[in-house]
């Protein structure tokens, strides 16, 4: 039996699949075709796959089960490529890539993007495992590409040996689940396993090695240690990007994930969860705390957000989903345009807290936009991160995970510390010598555009909540 | 039905728009003719309410309400009204908004800055005191705390930038447990999931319980109530929550600290009243010795740190935290007299303390220092001062004739029916008050004159604006005290029933 959905039904990754080749392929063949400027054609072609994301609809098992076509994988791929489009933006005001090699640059992020929509559709083992791979070995390349910063080549290198550890061990528990239960596919596994194996230890080692995988690209703990020194080292638009979508694209896998546990869901899977998020969250904001280069300290800001929205998948029902997904475009939104505030502000690519002394005096409407982004991180009204956090608060309440929720309260109280850290130097402190005025129209346009979202969906959320609830349904 | 009441807390912010459209050192002008246009339009407010209708436990019974759905699938509601227990606040926010504009008349660094974070802070406040929806008021709570961090961490003085943090940290601790305790109380409402404090109120009164579960072995309502009273009292501040409070103030600008002690403080004892302890009523009979033996510590031990201090703005500080430790025993006492009381010294220390501090900017801004010991025989140099100071201070020991004495009067005989020892230790704090006060008088104004401030001009006429007004409130106070009592007694006894039930 042969059917045409795989085609017509991943449409937009067939775009992407040809994207990639282009870039790579038909660049080095086709000699003149490089004279083209590749930007445009990115942008123009994550446009039309967007168009086709908009235009799918229903839910379509594709390839046999090994992937699934959704609401749900249509709304996150959406999320990548206005991410991704982003980023394209980024790399415009960022001297450290080469931009010579822009059709290199173009190509890996092709094919990361790839990777990341295989994540959102994955529903097989075996499919989940190509798709972290895919949107890994990008990573690890566009992590070393930094011309500017030296440590770049070693960090990559980390990042890779990291990697490769996250995945032996994702496969070895996924061999373990294999044998459990004989099935690849999620929802086949959860059948067989049942409520029985809920008392079986090794159901629990299984499933805890198995999600080494996508907890390495949430970068929550124990997977996190790549974290900073990556997003230190690696250029800051690849910082910003691999801080927001990777992020999601793990978060929506490990949804995928435990989304047909609800009937065997017991109290030890959720307790198990439960250490993981809180001790990411914990470790994240701590580490953040004697941080004083601002990329890093982003970076450990992002690992205790990972904790948050673990809160979401913990409580392993729709409202926890529901929670996550609203959570998702306010942190995009507060992290793209923190970081791009700060691309803007930094001189000579130097992230270093100190030498943003005062730099409100010189730049005082992107320090505004950029002290929105960042009291919306902190979680405080009015500002969207706060609505973010609070329904990720209230799913946890009503499922009862009392330790939980206080450990993220006074989180939230502890992270205050490090942002009104980053705003004290920019504003109290004073300046160290005039800085020069940033003048770029368009990022400080795009900061307006993060910001201001920021404040109208912290007093009005209906939008981003019957937006939340597109997701919600599988289908 | 006009909206009135909206207007009333969003006025401040319009201010902030032309703030940047027009010349920097026109700012104030801006601030002090939107603030003294909101304390107009509050005016209608204050005269058109009913004293009779009873509020807190009543929908009905809530004036100049307005309530739209706000997000509908959460039940959020925008819905703001005024009772007995908001009213004397909205009266003492706008009145203290005005002076503080008075008193932040010099400030010339970043003044669009200042301006707007200081008009942001007003509309926060007034909306706190307004809102009857608890995400409502949570929002307005929190808004309030970055506008203060600035205020206190720009303007402010050397140890700015701790004092600030010290404050945010210290709030946002408070804040997100009460936020936590919020949803677990909407979640757990009596009857239907609702965020309306009023409503919830009347359910409580009319015999529900929030049937939640045990929350760390701990019965719901009793974890709830103490993590709410937690929230509540780092705000008061109620001890040992409170050493964030003298740094808060000897570190803010003269304004900031007006309106810290005026108006941010009271928010604190607003709550324990508006949700704290009438949401939980049975929960209140059982913290009810503890609460009272906080409220003992905060008068006499700050009486006792208020003694110790030789910063005038410091002493004046610790004298803060022995007046709110009144409102606090007045309440815990929670007899019709006592409460009250409690809510009569909110004003009053409200309008008190802001004399105060307006009085130490004043000596502030002449000698830049504020130590005690540093003046001397400044009677002489400066008599109007002089005179100005000595009425504030009685007033804050409690002089009978001035406003001070009638509300730690009624808190006094109302908490003595139920706590004699308790009431009788607190005495001790008026006595004590009544040392500290006058010593420090006698240190600054009596004495021989100190060479350095030989030529000390005394008050200009914008401060004389900020003071008068204030003057004017505490001897009509100390008075006529039941031209203001009248405004919440209904509502304040009506409270007492549902505490003693």
């Amino acid at each position: 039996m042969y059917n045409t959905l795989p085609f017509l039904g991943l449409m937009p990754a067939h775009v992407l699949v040809g994207l990639a080749m282009l870039f790579f392929i038909l660049a080095k063949a086709i000699p003149g075709l490089k004279k083209l400027p590749p930007m445009p054609i990115f942008l123009l072609v994550l446009a039309g796959a967007f168009f086709l994301e908009t235009q799918g609809s229903g839910s379509h098992e594709i390839f046999f089960g090994m992937m699934v076509v959704d609401s749900f994988s249509r709304l996150y791929d959406q999320i990548f490529y206005i991410v991704s489009a982003i980023f394209a933006l980024m790399m415009s005001y960022s001297d450290e890539l080469d931009r010579d090699n822009d059709w290199e640059n173009f190509a890996l992020m092709s094919c990361l993007l790839l990777g990341m929509m295989f994540m959102t559709t994955a529903a097989n083992l075996l499919m989940a495992v190509i798709a972290i791979e895919l949107a890994s070995l990008p990573s690890y390349l566009l992590v070393g590409l930094n011309r500017k910063h030296v440590a770049s080549k070693e960090v990559s290198l980390k990042y890779v040996l990291f990697g490769s550890f996250a995945t032996g061990v994702m496969l070895y528990g996924m061999s373990l689940l294999f044998g459990l239960t004989g099935a690849l596919g999620f929802s086949e596994i959860w059948n067989v396993l049942g409520t029985d194996a809920m008392n079986q230890p090794v159901f629990y080692v299984a499933i805890g090695m198995t999600l080494a995988g996508m907890i390495f690209k949430v970068a929550a703990v124990p997977f996190h240690f790549w974290c900073p020194d990556a997003y230190h080292a690696a250029p800051t638009p690849v910082t910003a990007f691999l801080s927001v979508a990777p992020k999601v694209a793990g978060i929506a896998l490990m949804i995928r994930f435990f989304g047909e546990i609800l009937a065997v869901q017991g109290e030890a899977l959720t307790w198990m969860l439960s250490v993981i998020a809180m001790a990411t969250m914990t470790i994240g904001n701590f580490a953040a705390l004697k941080q004083t280069n601002l990329k890093r300290l982003l970076a450990y800001s992002s690992i205790s957000h990972a904790g948050f929205l673990m809160i979401g998948i913990v409580v392993l029902n729709e409202a926890g989903r529901q929670a996550v997904f609203f959570y998702i475009p306010i942190y995009l939104l507060m992290n793209l345009g923190a970081f791009m505030a700060l691309m803007l502000l930094s001189k000579d690519n130097d992230y270093e807290l100190s030498s943003f002394k005062g730099i409100v005096h010189s730049n005082p409407w992107i320090v505004i936009g950029l002290a929105m982004c960042i009291f919306s991180l902190a979680g405080l009204p009015p500002f969207a991160g706060f609505i973010g956090k609070f329904y990720l608060f209230k799913v946890a309440i009503e499922k009862g995970l009392y330790l939980l929720v206080a450990v993220a309260g006074l989180n939230s109280v502890v992270g205050l510390y490090y942002y009104v850290t980053i705003l004290k130097t920019m504003i109290i402190d004073k300046e160290q010598q005039p800085g020069a005025v940033a003048t770029a129209k368009v990022p400080m346009a795009f900061v307006a555009i993060c910001a201001v979202p920021l404040v109208f969906f912290g007093l009005y959320w209906v939008p981003l909540l019957d937006w939340a609830n597109r997701a919600l349904l599988f289908q | 039905m006009s909206h009135i009441l909206s207007w009333v807390v969003f006025l401040p912010l319009l201010a902030i728009p032309i703030l940047f459209a027009i010349p920097r050192e026109k700012g104030k002008w801006v601030a002090l003719v939107f603030t003294v246009a909101d304390l107009i339009i509050g005016l209608p407010v204050v005269m058109g309410f009913d004293r009779t209708l009873v509020g807190v436990s009543d929908p009905n019974g809530m004036q100049f309400a307005e309530k739209f759905s706000w997000i509908p699938s959460l039940g959020v509601e925008y819905n703001i009204g005024v009772d007995g227990v908001s009213i004397t606040m909205i009266l003492l926010t706008l009145i203290i908004g005005v002076l503080a504009v008075l008193a932040s008349w010099k400030v010339e660094t970043f003044t669009r800055g200042y301006w707007s974070m200081f008009l942001l802070l007003q509309t926060a406040m007034l909306g706190v005191f307004v809102s009857l929806d608890l995400i409502l008021f949570f929002i307005f709570w929190e808004i309030m705390l970055f506008p203060m961090y600035f205020l206190i961490g720009i303007w402010g003085g050397p140890r700015r930038v701790y004092a600030a943090i010290k404050f945010f940290l210290y709030t946002l601790l408070g804040g997100i447990g009460m936020l936590l305790c919020f949803i677990a109380m909407w979640y757990y409402a009596p009857g239907e999931r609702t965020w309306d404090m009023i409503e919830m109120v009347q359910r409580v009164a009319a015999g529900g319980h929030f049937d939640g579960p045990m929350i760390f072995g701990v019965e719901f309502s009793k974890m709830i109530f103490v993590v709410l009273f937690i929230g509540f009292a780092i705000k008061v501040p109620i001890f040992p929550f409170h050493t964030w409070l003298p740094d808060a103030h000897v570190e803010a600008p003269t304004a900031i600290s007006v309106i810290l002690a005026g108006v941010l403080l009271k928010m604190g004892t607003y709550g324990f009243i508006r949700i704290n302890f009438t949401m939980f009523p049975d929960a209140f009979i059982w913290f009810r010795d503890v609460l009272v033996i906080l409220a003992v510590i905060n008068i006499v031990y700050g009486a006792l740190c208020a003694l110790a201090q030789t910063d005038l703005k410091k002493m004046i500080a610790y004298s803060s935290v022995s007046h709110m430790g009144f409102i606090l025993l007045g309440i815990a006492a929670a007899t019709p007299q006592g409460i009250n009381g409690a809510m009569l010294q909110m004003f009053n220390h409200g309008t008190i303390t802001a004399m105060l501090f307006l009085l130490v900017g004043v000596v502030y801004d002449r000698a830049h220092h504020r130590q005690i010991n540093g003046f001397g025989g400044l009677a002489s140099v400066t008599p109007v001062y002089a005179a100005l100071t000595s009425v504030a201070f009685m007033a804050a020991i409690g002089l009978p004739g001035l406003s001070g004495f009638i509300s730690e009067l009624l808190v006094l005989s109302g908490s003595f029916q139920v706590y004699q020892t308790a009431t009788i230790i607190s005495g001790l704090g008026i006595i004590l008050g009544a040392g500290y006060m006058l010593w420090a008088y006698q240190r600054v104004f009596f004495g021989k004159v100190n060479e350095k401030y030989q030529s000390m001009a005394d008050v200009n006429v914008v401060e004389l604006a900020s003071l008068l007004p204030l003057l004017v409130i505490i001897v009509y106070l100390g008075i006529f005290p039941n031209h203001l009592i009248v405004f919440f007694e209904a509502s304040m006894n009506h409270v007492s029933e549902l505490l003693l039930r």
